[in-house]
């Protein structure tokens, strides 16, 4: 049994939340679900907890979120891992709410409630997922694979991950409604979000080549100028799929275009480190 | 403690947490069910940009969500509308009507003229 450290259960909790990014960002940019959360009556909300509460036990079984693989773990196991997954799907979906402003402290509790559980679920199916979305990718392999320009192809596969992401979201009204209310201050938590949550997938929950990129001798593959020059990146992608899509033109002020690609470059982001992971 | 211990004591706190409040909610909701009720609040009058505006809060007192919520107002000859896609129990949206007379000195009517049932 692997010996429990903190630094191994912030990398599991890590993982789970990086998993949980992954697959629940799309729907934090969802206002059917904002609304849906904030409608829901109470029975509905926690027949769908109950639900979920299940389905996740049966993810965590088959994949969970620790990173080790030995078979079918222990019915306890599997039940504290459903409790963490659920509790760290709540978390982070508030956090991102907080963050956009989805929910601020002027929110009613049991809106908040709603909202929390109905964007916390498909968060928690993401941690419950981590491990087979992002299984820890055998280190002698990878080091096969050496590209001739590394921090290339690092931006390439962030670009395309990002517009990959971002692309089902640029469209949407939900990005202009969001920048709408955003204050400099709120922005500057966005790109700090955004940094954060990228540094995460990338080089603290265990996925792919972690190691490798964590000990490379270039600058431009420190994890810190890593992670911020992805990011701007990740905000060209954003900014290039909003001009595609119309939602930006050369007649609308700067800072409708700063606000605009801050708030879509948190998805682009993390799909920007997803597919510097993966591609 | 084991650091697992910690953290899983800590969901366990936050998931029963949101299972209790929600059973309450439920429970209260089942005493206290009802349509929803917005409520507007009419603001002090500013003058600028060349006209007068007339800020308001709306606020839903009722127990339940309402949709498409339409705000009316109107000044002699003048009227604006707005709806407010969504509001939930508590919730408070504000606004402003715009008007080029003084409302100060006319009769001013901002009220709800209509909602929807999710």
């Amino acid at each position: 049994m692997a010996e429990h450290t903190w630094h191994k259960e912030v990398c599991d909790l890590a993982r789970g939340a990086a998993g949980g990014f992954l697959f629940g960002i799309p729907l934090l940019y969802t206002m059917e679900v904002w609304w849906i959360g904030s409608s829901a009556h109470p029975a509905q909300a926690l027949v769908a907890l109950a639900v979920a509460a299940i389905v996740v036990y049966g993810l965590t079984m088959l994949n969970g979120f620790r990173g080790e693989d030995k078979g079918i773990p222990p019915i306890r196991e599997s039940l504290s891992d459903t409790v963490q997954a659920l509790a760290l799907g709540f978390l982070c979906a508030s956090a991102v709410l907080l963050v956009l402003q989805e929910v601020t402290w002027q929110t009613p509790f049991s809106e908040f409630v709603g909202k929390a559980v109905f964007e916390g679920l498909p968060f928690a199916f993401g941690v419950a997922l981590a491990d087979a979305q992002t299984q820890p990718v055998d280190n002698q392999a990878l080091e096969e694979v050496e590209h001739k320009h590394p921090v290339l192809a690092d931006l390439t596969a962030s670009f395309t991950g990002s517009v990959f992401v971002a692309f089902s979201i640029a469209p949407t009204d939900e990005v202009p409604m969001l920048s709408a209310p955003m204050t400099p201050f709120a922005l500057g938590v966005v790109v700090a979000t955004s940094l954060l949550v990228s540094y995460l997938i990338v080089f603290v929950a265990g996925f792919g080549d972690q190691k490798k990129r964590k000990s490379s001798d270039l600058i431009l593959q420190q994890p810190a100028v890593e992670t911020a020059l992805c990011y701007l990146v990740s905000l060209i992608a954003a900014g290039g799929l909003l001009l595609y899509f119309g939602r930006l033109d050369g007649h609308d002020p700067f800072t409708l275009w700063i606000t605009q690609i801050v708030v879509l470059g948190l998805p682009a982001t993390v799909g920007g480190a997803a597919g510097r992971l993966f591609l | 403690m084991r650091p697992d211990r910690v953290t899983l004591i800590f969901s366990i706190l936050l998931v029963a947490a949101f299972t209790s409040f929600l059973l309450h909610a439920w429970l209260v909701e089942r005493k206290e069910s009802g349509p929803p009720m917005p409520v507007i609040t009419v603001g002090e009058v500013r003058e600028e940009a060349g006209g007068y505006t007339v800020p308001f809060t709306l606020t839903n007192q009722g127990p339940s969500t309402a949709e498409l919520v339409q705000v009316v107002a109107s000044l002699g000859e003048e009227s604006g509308e707005q709806v407010v896609d969504f509001l939930a129990f508590g919730e408070e949206v504000e606004g402003a009507f715009m008007f080029r007379q003084d409302p100060r000195h006319g009769k001013l009517t901002v009220r709800v003229a209509s909602y929807k049932l999710p």
